[in-house]
């Protein structure tokens, strides 16, 4: 082993440098080549990273949860009874696996007034609905709606 | 064996199997370029599909004209015709297409386009057209 | 040191170095391909659900006749190698806010395709005032 490896390792020593640094200099090389290939896939990740961004499908499926619910007047009660429980319920079933939600509830005038999400939501990647103005028998003023879902 | 002839050998091997693998991994690289560009051009004519599918889909049910964006990141030659899309794009000096066909009859016009935003106006009468959007003022 | 040992030591961080540097070349290719598949399968999904709701509008009647086609590549012609789901849920709602499934119509796969698979959902209310919520999953078949 030892006198087959000595003259192949005195060739490169001969061919690049004096004094026994040609391994030495082809491990460097590859080395920096290594930490090349990795910074340059950090920068592509980071370059070319998209963040998980809103869906704009979902926002427009929330606005058809709020005009389902609203059909025949239901979401008003809901709301004016400000019953947390079976609103969570009833938007749960309505929304696809995994969905995560966020119900606020507004005066005209942009006050918030309630508002509940379920666990999990993220508004980093959440979808809103268009304002759904809601109207109710009790009050001369409506409410305005707005549902965020998020992935 | 003569020393001299052994090191002969070692250094043939290694410098064989070193062109070998930079020939493979050459050939795989130009491959993977190549699935790269064409998986990129593919998704553009998806996406440029899905808003005009989008759109229509929204535009029957509401009842309404609705108009909608896709932007892509370069520029691409969009040409539609029937219920087919085709979107054209350059990588590296070769010209790559893919087309995307719709099951319904969604008539599309002007049959070729060239930009890197167009605009989707879809009508209620299930027909849509895309329009390349000029953009004025930056 | 020995020779030996110092050559056999060599080789290792040769290898270990090589390695490395092929296995990040390669995950930056896959993840590159699979930043550019997700927008593609979730486009593929929009056009399966958007391409549905075409069809069937708001009409309870079609929608009650309405099976999920069968047949891959029925929906966009291109599809060679996109498999796609569909699952269709059909809800009433009570004037007290409590929702009632009527039923789920889901194919031509029965699972939705693993955790590739990219997810457009749309919904739409019918005639009756039925609500109608459409998930299309697209994903790629190796």
């Amino acid at each position: 082993m030892d006198s087959r490896m000595r003259p192949a390792a005195l060739l490169h020593m001969r061919g690049w440098s004096k004094g026994g640094k040609g391994v030495a200099l082809i491990f460097d090389c590859m080395v920096a080549c290594v930490i090349i290939i990795a910074g340059l896939a950090a920068y592509s990740s980071v370059a070319t990273h998209k963040p998980p961004g809103p869906d704009e499908g979902l926002g427009k499926y929330a606005t058809d949860v709020l005009t389902f619910l609203d059909s025949n007047g239901c979401l008003a009660r809901l709301i004016e009874g400000r019953d947390s429980l079976a609103l969570r319920k009833t938007i749960g079933e309505l929304l696809p696996e995994g969905a995560n939600y966020c119900l606020c509830v507004y005066s005209p005038y942009w006050e918030l007034e309630w508002s509940f999400s379920s666990q999990g939501f993220d508004w980093r990647n959440a979808a809103a609905s268009s304002p759904y103005l809601v109207f109710s028998e009790s009050k001369p003023e409506p409410y305005m709606v707005t549902l965020s879902i998020s992935k | 064996m003569d020393r001299s002839v052994t090191t002969i050998i070692l250094i043939a091997s290694l410098l064989a199997s070193g062109s070998a693998f930079a020939s493979t991994s050459a050939a795989f690289w130009e491959r993977a370029g190549t699935m790269m560009a064409e998986c990129a051009v593919r998704g553009m004519a998806f996406e440029m599909a899905a808003g005009a599918a989008e759109a229509t889909s929204e535009a029957v049910q509401s009842g309404t004209v609705v108009k909608t964006c896709v932007i892509f990141s370069e520029e691409a030659l969009v040409e539609a015709s029937g219920a087919s899309i085709t979107v054209v794009a350059a990588f590296n000096g070769r010209l790559l297409n893919a087309s995307v066909g719709l099951a319904c009859g969604i008539d599309l016009q002007p049959s070729r386009v060239s930009s890197s935003s167009f605009t989707v106006t879809a009508y209620p009468n299930g027909t849509a057209i895309i329009s390349a959007q000029e953009v004025e003022g930056i | 040191m020995d020779q030996a040992f110092e050559a056999a030591i060599a080789f290792a961080i040769f290898v270990a170095a090589f390695s490395v540097s092929q296995y990040t070349a390669v995950a930056v290719y896959e993840s590159s391909m699979n930043r550019l598949s997700e927008p593609r399968l979730e486009a593929a999904a929009c056009i399966v659900a958007s391409e549905i709701l075409l069809q069937n509008g708001n009409s309870s009647e079609k929608w009650s006749s309405w099976e999920p086609v069968y047949e891959t590549g029925y929906y966009f012609s291109p599809a060679s190698g996109v498999g796609v789901a569909i699952r269709a849920t059909c809800y009433s709602l009570d004037p007290s806010g409590v929702v009632t499934i009527l039923w789920t119509k889901q194919g031509p796969s029965q699972e939705p395709l693993g955790r590739y698979a990219q997810k457009y959902v749309d919904g739409v209310i019918l005639e009756d005032g039925t609500f109608v919520r459409v998930e299309a999953y697209a994903s790629d078949i190796f």
